[in-house]
């Protein structure tokens, strides 16, 4: 498993991320050269031109960097929590206890902050629900906690469909692009950057007893980890994190699962570099995808779920081939 | 003859053959799939696919013989009270076949092909309805009217509708063109391309479609496509502040400092129906600044 | 150098009784081997000495304080086990898996030292698996799998080793040459190890002190001398067992 230098990558990592967040500043149906772009930044024209940037682009940049950075956070730390590769952060249900409260309110006629409000709550519902089933059973192992969040997000599963199935015209339409994740209307990230930042210092300050962790309870307590309370800090970080991204964006699907993976063939399994590159490199990620979901087929708009699939997925299998290649 | 008696005596040989020529063996219409719909007698026993549809059949003077509906047949109001066959995308075909219906009105853009295959394999006469335009309109209405028999009173209804939207046709022939933005949905944010119907009658009224070329009749549009094109008007069917609030953000906005963000009824041009010409004078009125 | 005893302790799992109210002592300088057939509870008995399971009653004694008063990063400086299970489906280099290892001696920002890196070299040297010290972990075979959990726990170099069947996955000459190594390194350090083992032989071999667990709660502890001989072994297993003598030697082998 010879790689890159870790330290290269991260580096490597920020420079796409400013690179895609100039690009992405740079292009949209209101066209204007890269030229502009500090005049427009930092000038103090009272311009419409200067609005566009400075409320559109900017503010959704931003959210953009921001979920992606929580989406992939959350999916390395949920993938340590259930020891399972195959993890991704909506799998305990949290999506879906969004999901289902953000379309009652749709369907009830309601938008913007008040669907965003419903889908945090529904979030903390699903939260409390799985907490409190499992801490019931006393039992944090991860085939309890993952059983449990399954079952319960199957349900979420089962009452979105009912909602879907039930409702038609816009508000189905509403429904579905909220469903496949959507920037188009989110405001600049506010405390939801800050929940960013306790969810990275959290994974970072936890880093090193990740990598014990993932090798079991027993390995990680005899390594001198206590496992319990790690355990829960996780769930309830991923939880926070997840709830935020998801009330941003709607449930944006793929990253958090594909993200942590291509950074471990990128960097490698120490969390304390995969941490800070899942964020970066989620934040790249799901940048690029919107900008080229809001051009792509312009002044057409597509989910951006639709385009962090279409990139991730063979970016992810040229990464594993690579890998396969070089072993 | 003359070329314009010629013509008039053409279109008259093709009314007369092609609508009514069949009298001795039933009755047969071309409807907007240009599929040949034919009935021995005139049909007793409707049932309507789509809310439209159902408001054309009561417009056709064939209300009183439409016997099942899907949800939203919310107009007229007598509509509201006929049994339900499901909704327009999930239609309950064995309630459709219980009811023994003699004659099928569907939507086939709207409702499932399955479904509309289905009722054209069991052979329960089907009439498709997709209408695009104002004679589209009309023409729905004389057909149903037709396999009803109610030529009379559909003719009257198609007639009047004809002459209200050509009187507006006339009146604002010279009005001043003014770029619009018509608004269908706030989220994700949708818009009308030039082939729909809205597109029409904002035609009508001097209104310019600010994306006529969008591949769908209604897409989802980036805000930032509508600010880089800076409508004159935006329309919105929705009284919901906040579609106002999502513009008034952006005070550049040649709409925003006009202030013509103008809130129409959204009833009136939801459906291709005789209410079109209610919506269009509206939007003709608001458009061009008349006062009530 | 650290000893332990364990107190009045009394282990059961399920309807399965392992020991009730035992006592006994581990002294430096000692090795010894845990025997009994499946199921008796030699695993429960080293995670109960691990910490890792908490005994019905009776009290574990790591030095001069309970081994549950310990905080777990200081108990893991003293303390290490080989787990019988211990596998993870996540990529990782052997290195770095065997880095862990060094996980309780490192304060909680610090990064390992070239120090720690050389440990880590020398312990995959010891077992033999320096040629595949880049390969991810997924791709080891039983026996090197084995081996690695076996240098993960010499880099943590605890003072007291249990080793819960280290001979699993282990070909006959790793399992000679590798426990040979390691048994003379605790005698000379002074240390402490037990390990629970299925081969009498290997048993005689490396042990000095034996502990039997008969499964049905009734313990027999002290030096291998006393307790090594066939009609004890035989009653233990449930199973006639032979004692072959040659030149000084004594084997058991089963009848």
């Amino acid at each position: 498993m010879s790689r890159i230098n870790p330290l290269l990558v991260l580096l490597l990592l920020a420079l796409l991320l400013v690179v895609s967040l100039v690009v992405s500043l740079g292009v949209g149906s209101y066209a204007r050269g890269f030229a502009d772009l500090p005049a427009l930044l930092f000038g103090s024209a009272d311009s419409l031109e200067r609005a566009v940037m400075l409320e559109l682009r900017l503010p959704r940049a931003l959210s953009a960097m921001v979920v992606g950075a929580q989406l992939s956070l959350a999916g390395v730390m949920m993938q340590a929590l259930l020891r399972n590769p195959l993890a991704d952060p909506y799998v305990l249900g949290v999506s879906g206890g969004a999901s289902v409260a953000a379309l009652i309110t749709l369907i009830l006629g309601f938008s913007g902050f008040w669907v965003a409000a419903a889908a945090f709550a529904g979030a903390m519902i699903n939260v409390v629900l799985v907490f409190g089933l499992v801490s019931r059973a006393g039992d944090w192992s991860p085939g309890r906690l993952l059983l449990t969040g399954v079952v319960i997000a199957s349900g979420w599963g089962a009452v979105v469909s009912f909602l879907l199935a039930v409702s038609e015209g816009q508000a189905l339409k509403s429904m579905l692009f909220w469903l496949m994740g959507d920037f188009s209307h989110v405001p600049a990230p506010g405390w939801h950057l800050l929940v960013l930042l306790v969810g990275l210092l959290f994974a970072w300050a936890v880093a090193r007893p990740l990598n014990l962790v993932v090798r079991g309870a027993l390995q990680a307590q005899a390594l001198g980890v206590d496992p319990r309370p790690l355990r829960l800090g996780l769930f309830l970080v991923t939880s926070l994190l997840t709830a935020s991204a998801v009330t941003q964006a709607g449930s944006v699907g793929f990253l958090g699962l594909v993200v942590p993976h291509m950074l471990r063939l990128l960097i490698g399994s120490d969390h304390r570099w995969l941490v800070p590159g899942a964020a970066l490199g989620g934040a790249t990620l799901l940048l690029a995808a919107d900008t080229l979901a809001r051009t792509v087929i312009a002044p057409q708009q597509l989910p951006v779920g639709v385009i962090t699939a279409f990139l991730g997925v063979p970016l992810f299998l040229w990464l594993l081939n690579r890998n396969e290649a070089q072993r | 003859m003359n070329a314009a008696i010629r013509v008039g005596l053409h279109a008259l040989l093709l009314a007369l053959f092609s609508v009514h020529h069949a009298v001795a063996d039933g009755i047969e219409v071309v409807d907007n799939k240009q599929r040949l719909v034919r009935l021995t007698v005139p049909a007793e026993r409707i049932i309507s696919l789509a809310p439209h549809t159902t408001e054309l059949l009561f417009s056709a003077g064939a209300g009183d013989r439409v016997i099942a509906a899907v949800s939203y047949s919310d107009y007229p109001a007598t509509a509201k009270s006929l049994p339900r066959v499901g909704s327009y995308d999930r239609i309950d075909l064995e309630r459709v076949l219980a009811l023994q219906p003699d004659l099928i009105v569907g939507w086939p853009s709207g409702n499932p092909g399955g479904a509309l295959d289905f009722l054209q394999r069991h052979s329960i006469p089907l009439f498709l309805s997709e209408p695009l335009s104002f004679d589209d309109i009309a023409d729905n209405i004389r057909k149903l009217g037709h396999l009803t028999g109610n030529d009379e009173k559909a003719e009257l209804a198609a007639a009047g509708f004809e002459q209200r939207m050509a009187s507006l046709g006339q009146r604002y022939r010279n009005a001043t063109p003014v770029r619009v933005f018509y608004q269908v949905w706030q989220e994700p944010l949708m818009t009308i391309s030039g082939e729909h119907i809205i597109s029409k009658v904002l035609a009508l009224c001097g209104g310019h479609n600010l994306f006529p070329n969008l591949p769908r009749l209604a897409s989802s549009i980036g805000l930032e496509a509508v600010l880089a094109a800076d409508p004159e008007a935006i329309i919105m069917p929705s009284s919901n502040p906040q579609w106002r609030e999502l513009w008034r953000r952006w005070p550049q906005l040649r709409a925003v400092s006009d202030d013509r963000l103008l809130v129409i009824n959204p009833d009136h041009l939801s459906r291709p129906t005789l209410r079109v010409a209610d919506g269009a004078e509206e939007v003709c009125r608001k458009l061009q600044g008349e006062a009530e | 150098m650290t000893r332990m005893a364990i107190e009045g302790l009394t282990l059961r799992l399920g309807s399965r009784q392992f020991c009730d109210k035992l006592c006994l002592d581990f002294e430096p300088g000692q090795i010894w081997g845990v025997l009994g057939p499946n199921g008796s509870g030699k695993t429960t008995l080293l995670h109960t000495l691990a910490g890792l399971h908490s005994p019905q009653d009776g009290r574990v004694w790591l030095a001069e304080r309970e081994l549950a008063q310990w905080p777990v990063r200081e108990r893991a400086q003293q303390l290490g086990i080989l787990l019988q299970s211990d596998d993870s489906s996540f990529p990782a280099p052997v290195r770095e898996c065997a880095m862990l290892g060094r996980h309780p001696h490192l304060e909680p920002w610090q990064w390992e030292s070239a120090e720690d890196w050389a440990r880590v070299d020398e312990a995959l040297e010891r077992v033999g698996l320096s040629h595949i010290a880049g390969r991810d972990q997924r791709l080891l075979s039983g026996g090197e799998r084995q081996r690695l959990k076996l240098a993960t726990l010499m880099v943590q170099a605890p003072g007291i080793w249990l080793l819960d069947e280290p001979t699993n996955h282990l070909d006959l000459h790793h399992q000679v040459q590798l426990l040979e190594d390691l048994t003379g390194e605790v005698r000379r350090q002074n240390q402490l190890l037990l390990m629970s083992l299925h081969d009498l032989n290997l048993a005689a071999r490396l042990c000095d002190h034996l502990v039997l667990l008969y499964g049905d709660g009734r313990v027999e502890a002290g030096p291998l001398a006393e307790l090594f001989e066939s009609d004890r072994l035989s009653r233990l297993y449930g199973h006639p067992i032979r004692a072959l003598h040659d030149g000084g030697q004594c084997w058991m082998v089963p009848g």
